[in-house]
């Protein structure tokens, strides 16, 4: 279906139309003009060069903490995806986490706990995620490493 | 933005003729003047907009 055009659409679009030859003209114009423009009307080229970088370079910044946001978005996203993946029933959660820790060195301690029950169920979930979010493992529910 | 230009009705045109995205040879050819003149009615068309909007402006 067609959008209808309103009186703020229209002038809106002219203005934008406006805009778009003006930055052509500006991009068309030799450096030496430019300057010798923002001389005339008493500006400091050197200190819109240095606003202009400043502006810059903010901009860069913002975007790279932009994309850092996006990128933490993502991988939270990507960590609740994987999740269906750890066995909803607790028990079978817990028979896969003793085979996650009977096949990692240096977690007698918690192997132990796990044996003996001393973990709650969300302890054990937790445990699970924990290891797939420090890149071990825990899709193998046969207990062999991929 | 038109009211800039009351007093120049040939950088009005220039205005209006920019704000209806025409471009190149068919923006000159609307307002009648030769290169030299156009690309000079130009410039005062952008450093009069620049001069009433020194902070720049927004469509």
């Amino acid at each position: 279906m067609e959008t209808m055009m309103t009186p703020d659409d229209n002038d809106r679009k002219a203005l934008e139309h406006l805009n778009e030859a003006l930055v052509q003209d500006i991009l068309e114009t030799s450096d030496d003009d430019i300057l010798a423009e923002a001389k005339e009307d008493g500006a400091d080229p050197e200190a819109i060069a240095a606003a202009s970088r400043a502006l810059f370079e903010a901009s860069v910044a913002a975007g790279k903490k932009a994309r850092l946001a996006a990128a933490k978005v993502a991988a939270a996203a990507d960590r609740g995806q994987r999740v269906p993946s750890v066995p909803i029933d607790p028990t079978e959660a817990r028979r896969l986490l003793e085979r996650v820790l009977a096949r990692q060195d240096g977690l007698t301690a918690a192997a132990r706990k796990a044996r003996g029950g001393a973990l709650s169920d969300d302890e054990v979930y937790g445990l699970l995620q924990d290891f797939r979010d420090v890149g071990i493992s825990v899709d193998d529910h046969s207990g062999n490493d991929k | 933005m038109l009211a800039l230009f009351e007093d120049d009705e040939t950088a009005a045109i220039l205005v209006m003729g920019m704000m209806d995205d025409m471009d190149g040879e068919d923006l000159r050819e609307l307002t009648g003047l030769n290169k030299t003149a156009f690309a000079s009615k130009r410039r005062l068309v952008r450093r009069r907009i620049d001069q009433a909007f020194p902070r720049g402006w927004k469509p």
